[in-house]
């Protein structure tokens, strides 16, 4: 009688640490930062920074000035400029922007909006201080609507706040044919 | 008896496989963190062999932008090569009397304003990426490092300056940077 329940045991120990094996999380899931979500125009507040989004259009073709020097950036897809303030900063950080579309897929901010005024690129953001930056991203059309701005802080995030920001549905996107980027 | 004794022994192991697997994550942890602060009174103290000196701390602000004052820090570092060693990857930041951090700017851009406060128009580059070597030994060392720091949290600062090899000690100045204004 002894035999057959220690062989039990064996079998369901193995059974079990096979389970555990097969459904263990990646080491991405596992160490994920922490989703605080805010709703339209509410402040979503995190560990080292809070982020309100404030407006968001959308260009066929974008213009800056870069160094003096005229920028013109064009694309297949569409451009989309999300507005937002960061505040209530606890310590000197760079912030990263990604736009998670409709169909969940994320995108990070196109390179080709680098140097523009306003843009995140290697910005850091300080205590005491408010800043209306803008993040821009290159998506196809169909990824604007119903989808969300997420930010964290830049480079390793394990285990931090990422704040999402629900976009503003009630308010109408607007669209230019050409739009300069500005601070 | 025997049951119990076995218990332990798994405990015992347990508790000790746990604190092995930790260890390198809290041996990190040490490294990045300011838990033991040396307050220095005034402008000189050193840790671990390294004498720190706080050379200037200049500020300025301006019509423009009178929310923000850019405060540049001249540090003196002098130590036999065993100590500078310790002092690699050096951190200097500001802190708050509500607990915030201020990190000196990276941008490279960054480098008029450093100039156009230093006392002597230089900028010696922040200690983080100041070069040391065994030319270097025993010989003062000269890093700056500018911040943007609000107007309104000027009062109560101090600052803090640590290595890789003292954290999770770090030295802690009291920090009153002269403030000028620029007007258009």
């Amino acid at each position: 009688m002894k035999r057959p329940a220690q062989l039990l045991v064996l079998v369901v120990g193995i059974a079990l640490l096979g389970a555990m094996m097969a459904t263990m999380p990646d080491y991405n899931r596992v160490f994920q930062p922490f989703r605080i979500t805010a709703s339209e125009g509410e402040i979503a507040g995190g560990r080292l920074f809070s982020a309100r989004f404030l407006d968001w259009e959308t260009a066929g073709k974008i213009t800056f000035e870069n160094y003096g020097r005229n920028v013109e950036r064009d694309t297949q897809g569409i451009f989309l400029i999300a507005h937002f303030e960061i505040s209530e900063v606890q310590r000197s950080i760079g912030v990263a922007a990604v736009w998670e579309g409709r169909s969940g897929r994320h995108y990070m901010e196109t390179g080709r909006a680098e140097g523009a005024p306003g843009a995140l690129d290697d910005r850091q953001f300080q205590p005491g201080l408010v800043s209306r930056p803008h993040a821009v991203f290159e998506l196809p059309p169909d990824e604007i609507a119903g989808g969300r701005l997420l930010l964290s802080q830049k480079w390793l995030n394990v285990m931090d706040s990422e704040l999402a920001q629900e976009t503003l549905l009630e308010k109408p996107i607007r669209h230019h044919d050409r739009l300069e980027l500005v601070q | 008896m025997r049951r119990f004794a076995r218990w332990a022994a798994a405990l015992f192991l347990f508790c000790t496989l746990t604190v092995l697997a930790a260890w390198p994550g809290f041996v990190d942890l040490r490294r990045s963190s300011e838990w033991e602060v040396v307050e220095a009174g005034g402008r000189d103290a050193s840790l671990k062999g390294v004498q720190v000196r706080l050379l200037a701390a200049e500020g300025a602000t301006t019509e423009q932008l009178p929310d923000r004052a850019a405060i540049l820090v001249r540090l003196e570092t002098v130590g036999d090569q065993e100590a500078n060693d310790r002092w690699v990857d050096c951190r200097v930041s500001l802190l708050g009397e509500g607990g915030e951090v201020w990190l000196p700017l990276t941008a490279g851009n960054s480098d008029a304003v450093v100039r156009a406060l230093s006392p002597d128009g230089e900028n010696n580059r922040p200690c983080r990426s100041a070069y040391r070597d065994n030319d270097e030994a025993g010989k003062p060392l000269l890093s700056d490092q500018l911040f943007l720091v609000a107007s309104d949290r000027m009062h109560g600062l101090r600052l803090h300056v640590s290595g890789l090899g003292t954290r999770p000690m770090a030295l802690s100045f009291p920090l009153e940077p002269r403030v000028r204004h620029y007007a258009e």
